[in-house]
């Protein structure tokens, strides 16, 4: 899950002209859609260039060593090796910091039976240290090769439990709220083995209860397992295009703590080949729909009618293939809103020779492909990119996207197997790549999930990387963003309690930003669900800074936010009532206290 | 992991324009390759007529293969004299194929004594008489003239560019590339063999590999003839691999001469880099450098000059919607369907600013039509694959001509259906006649001298 920071500029809309024209000249600049900052705004200016990327790798030192293994050293060339691992954030243990969860992966043995390598889990130690805790929390479980993880707080305890894919049945830990956690066996998709990847939780039918979305890859097995190679006489691993696709699955939770499959009744296709799912409400209309990138098939757009029967519009909303009207290779998938207009943003990452793809909102549902001006496709053709996230790293106040890349095969000849991870900042009029000399981002991968999260509690946002065959990293965000942030948790009571589909508006400064809490995103990764906003420079207490957080069930609820207040929870009033006939009472429990970093909490504002 | 599909809609022609070898029609080839192949490998009889100036009839030959009539008809007198008929026989034929004159050619070999030939007019007869099977579609002929020459001669490029023309017609591209790359090596200052395999990857989506071939032509010859369009293809490769600097740097060479000396002496071709698929090419990749302006002027030039251009209306129309300005982007990709209606991108880009301007019943039809479109391009693009991996398959060869004409490319309908009916040839041998027996049909006379 990533949140999307939008702004909204005040003055200058997307004024999209009518006017007829006999040329190409360049429009007005009131009338540009792509405006960024309001021209004249002190609020926000891109920031100098950053000397090189200052994100500083501190897994070892914190303790959260680990290594994703795909079992490649067998020889067996398999499709199952290419996916790679994901990472997670999490607060398991509710105590304020952030913990981290990652997919230990697999491998082969004897006679090529596939095994699993148990998921790793990180305790957080105030944010200063991470001690190793799956055997502790009961999740090292070793049963499936694994890929994904997802977190989503599907009983609204307050404890977020945890989903893990992979090449068999997706495995649904329950978190018992004494840091430990229970297999739910039976939880409604475990007799599907089927291979997913990605995975999110969203309210897709406005009860209250997370919902569950997951993607399925293709049906590779070793009894359709093709010889394809470099050459003649080297095997490598296949495209996915030696394979069908499997179909993705939608579970709606059914209030007993189970879920059942609704996927024939929601309208999910099933010709995908799926590696990132999303759910966010792209078309701002109050329901959480549903995006899945898929490799070398259509990406789809599953707009919902607020009751979790979706119509796929992938196609008519511009958002299924690229401008030259092909599909791609697509693994990794964000919102943001580059250009601050309010309307969200799709981004994607791709395969090799293909440009990444970020496709800008237009309104009512429609999208158009923009890498070509945005800057995007001038990164090249030489990246294979998978885990990513959109956000304002550096605090400027515009977005900036990170891609963890790596390839695929083991004998590529266009681009290197491991390759350098991106960072993009975005200008106000295009996005260009911070080169590094040295560190993280100055050295080549075999990048794979990436998840952001603000492991140590100072208001920006870190990074976890999980690799190929090599450690996973925890990047420590070095840019100085010291008292221009607000980090928002939203705690729903009638709502989900992880609030995911809420939409939050920040108003400071004489600035609107607009902001989501948004289901799955990245790739086989889970992101800190809580809202990382920037203050515009020089905002002052007057006006008075507030935040409007329209809730999934309906309500809406207005905060002041102290000029000084840097990190806030609010909480879903109750006494809000909601919109007839929407949705049942869910009762939200307070969670056990087990401590925590203090947080402001004037959450209880009256509307 | 690529979905790449590529667009038979766009898809340049598959003949290079600095050709291997000429195409007529002819028939009834059988007889005398049969024969002549059947010679060479023979042992010369112990009794061969006395051997002909060499020097002379290669000098025919050459005459003969650049239509310079006089000097080979001069030289044909001169071998009749000296009593070397088999020689004068092919230069004389040589003559008739460069003319036009394809069956005379034919039939003058048919007088030429092979028995009595030399190894080199043997040889030289074989590549009249196979050449004027690839011209006249017959490339299963081609491969059973050549294939015993070559097997006997491995170093003939003559034979080894012969042989990869007709094989890359049919879509027999593996042996095609091994003739191609034999041609090259045994003539390192031809630039067309390494144009044609840029060509073959370009068609085949190997973009990398592409540009590897071009380059290499280029670096042999910058001045070949049709220069222009191999640095079109270059740049249009470089663009796809996303090397936009690249492709811009490409097209910056378009029109000027990159050698002095005899070769660049001899004239390269008219200029052409202001011609508008360069200018709507270097837009394209304008846009990706974020040189937003310059391409809009580039772009406005190129429809003032060619208001129809489709590239420049489909570009154009790409940079209103993204301006926001729908309903001038819908005008402006209207014209390029209406101009164009098999151009798949245009179509769909149609549909978007339709969408945006709000008639939603026209872009869902202009969505409807880009998916049949789609549709098509997608079995093209897994046929085409296809017809790589099995040389022999003329239903694939058929079903590729069928998609092409259904994309409003006729040209390339022809070649596929023309590959298809020489594999059919190839797998049928009851339409070989028997050695001796005359083709049906009149023949046509040899011209008069004057």
């Amino acid at each position: 899950m990533f949140l999307a920071v939008i702004l909204a500029a005040v003055a200058a809309g997307c004024g999209r002209s009518a006017a007829p024209s006999r040329t190409l000249s360049a429009p007005p600049p009131a009338a540009s859609a792509t405006p960024v900052a309001p021209a004249g705004s002190p609020a926000f200016t891109p920031a100098a260039p950053a000397d090189g990327v200052p994100f500083v790798d501190r897994a070892a030192a914190l303790g959260a060593v680990a290594a994703y293994r795909a079992g490649g050293e067998a020889g067996h060339c398999t499709i199952l090796e290419s996916l790679g691992g994901g990472v997670g954030w999490l607060d398991y243990d509710r105590d304020g910091w952030l913990d981290l969860v990652a997919a230990g992966g697999g491998g082969f043995a004897d006679g090529g039976r596939i095994s699993g390598l148990a998921t790793a889990l990180f305790r957080s130690r105030g944010g200063r240290a991470f001690v190793p805790a799956a055997e502790a929390a009961g999740v090292a479980d070793a049963s499936v090769y694994s890929h994904g993880v997802a977190v989503g707080d599907v009983d609204n305890d307050g404890f977020p439990d945890l989903l893990v894919t992979g090449y068999g049945p997706a495995r649904l830990w329950r978190n018992n709220g004494d840091g430990t956690f229970a297999a739910q066996g039976a939880w409604g998709g475990e007799g599907d083995a089927r291979w997913s990847s990605s995975a999110g939780f969203a309210d897709c039918d406005g009860d209250g209860c997370l919902d569950l979305y997951l993607a399925r890859y293709v049906d590779w097995s070793f009894d359709n397992h093709p010889v394809c190679g470099a050459t003649k006489d080297v095997r490598d691993i296949c495209p996915p295009r030696s394979f069908a696709g499997l179909p993705d699955a939608l579970y709606l939770a059914t209030g007993d703590g189970t879920f059942a499959d609704a996927s024939a009744r929601a309208g999910l296709r099933t010709d995908g080949k799926g590696l990132g799912v999303l759910l966010a409400d792209v078309d701002v209309d109050g329901d959480v729909d549903i995006y899945v990138a898929n490799d070398t098939t259509d990406n789809f757009l599953y707009v919902n009618d607020g009751h979790a029967r979706f119509a796929e519009r992938g196609l008519e909303s511009g958002v299924a293939l690229d401008d030259q009207g092909l599909p791609n290779g697509s693994m990794g998938v964000d919102l943001c809103d580059f250009n601050r207009d309010g309307l969200p943003d799709l981004w994607v990452t791709n395969y090799e020779r293909e440009s990444f793809a970020l496709y800008r909102g237009e309104g009512q549902g429609q999208f158009l492909h923009v890498s070509r001006r945005l800057g995007i496709t001038a990164l090249g053709g030489l990246f294979v990119g998978f885990g990513t996230a959109c956000a304002d790293f550096d605090a400027d106040g515009l977005v900036d996207i990170v891609v963890a890349n790596g390839h695929v095969i083991k004998y590529p000849d266009a681009s290197p197997r491991r390759q350098l991870p991106l960072y993009l900042r975005f200008d106000g009029t295009r996005f260009a790549r911070v080169p590094a000399a040295d560190g993280y981002f100055g050295r080549d991968h075999e990048g794979r999930g990436l998840a952001a999260g603000d492991y140590d509690g100072d208001g920006d946002l870190d990074l976890a990387v999980s690799h190929v065959e090599d450690p996973l990293a925890v990047l420590e965000n070095g840019f100085d963003t010291r008292g221009r942030t607000l980090v928002v948790e939203l705690v729903g009571t009638r709502s989900n309690r992880d609030a995911v589909g809420a939409r939050v508006t920040f108003e400071a400064g004489g600035e609107t930003l607009h902001a989501q809490v948004t289901g799955g995103g990245g790739y086989l990764s889970h992101g800190d669900r809580r809202l990382h906003l920037v203050r515009p420079a020089g905002a002052g207490a007057a006006p008075p800074a507030r935040l409007v957080v329209t809730w999934p069930a309906g309500g809406r609820q207005e905060v002041a936010v102290p000029a000084d207040c840097r990190m806030m929870r609010i909480v879903e009033d109750a006494a809000i009532a909601p919109p007839a006939g929407r949705r049942r009472d869910t009762a939200a429990k307070a969670p056990a206290a087990l401590g925590g970093p203090p947080a402001s909490d004037p959450a209880k504002a009256s509307p | 992991m690529s979905g790449s599909v590529r667009d038979p809609a766009n898809e340049p022609t598959r003949r290079p324009a600095g050709r291997l070898v000429p195409l007529v029609p002819l028939a009834g080839l059988a007889v005398v390759a049969a024969v002549v192949a059947a010679a060479l490998v023979t042992a010369p009889p112990p009794e061969a007529a006395a051997a002909p100036s060499s020097e002379l009839f290669r000098a025919g030959l050459a005459a003969a293969g650049r239509n310079d009539a006089a000097t080979a008809r001069r030289i044909v007198r001169e071998l009749r004299g000296r009593d070397a008929a088999a020689a004068a026989g092919v230069v004389e034929s040589r003559l008739l194929l460069a003319r036009g004159f394809v069956q005379p050619a034919i039939d003058g070999l048919d007088a030429v004594d092979a028995a009595a030939a030399d190894d080199e007019i043997r040889r030289a007869s074989l590549l009249v008489l196979a050449e004027a099977a690839e011209r006249s579609g017959r490339q299963a002929d081609v491969a059973s003239i050549l294939a015993p020459l070559v097997a006997a001669n491995p170093d003939d490029v003559a034979a080894h560019r012969l042989l990869a023309a007709s094989l890359y017609d049919i879509g027999a591209i593996d042996p095609a590339i091994h003739h191609l790359r034999e041609t090259a090596r045994l003539a390192p200052r031809d630039p067309r063999p390494h144009r044609l395999l840029g060509l073959i990857h370009n068609d085949y989506e190997r973009y990398d590999e592409a540009i590897g071939f071009y380059e290499e032509s280029l670096a042999r010859d910058p001045d070949q003839p049709g220069r222009d369009e191999v640095l079109l293809e270059l740049a249009a490769c470089q663009a796809k691999t996303l090397r936009h600097a690249d492709a811009v740097a490409t097209l910056d060479r378009l029109g000027a001469k990159a050698a002095t000396g005899p070769a660049a002496a001899a004239g390269s071709p008219a200029a052409t880099g202001t011609g508008t698929a360069a200018a709507v090419l270097r837009a394209e990749c304008l846009v990706a450098l974020g040189r937003i302006d310059e391409a809009r002027g580039l772009v406005t030039a190129v429809l003032d000059r060619a208001p129809d251009d489709p590239g420049g209306l489909v570009l154009a129309g790409t940079i209103l919607l993204e301006d926001g300005r729908a309903a001038e982007a819908a005008e402006t990709l209207g014209r390029a369907v209406r101009g164009h209606p098999h151009d798949y991108v245009a179509r769909l880009r149609l549909s978007q600013a339709l969408d945006r301007a709000g008639r939603a019943d026209e872009a869902q039809a202009a969505r409807d039509a880009a998916e049949a479109i789609r549709a098509r391009r997608v079995e093209f693009a897994d046929l085409h694959r296809e017809a790589w991996e099995h040389p022999r398959d003329a239903k694939v060869r058929l079903r590729l001509a069928e998609i092409a004409a259904a994309m409003g490319r006729p040209d390339l309908a022809a070649v596929w259906r023309n590959a298809a009916a020489a594999v059919e040839a190839a797998a049928s041998p009851a339409e070989r006649r028997p050695p001796g027996s005359r083709p049906p049909g009149p023949s046509q006379p040899p011209p008069q001298e004057p």
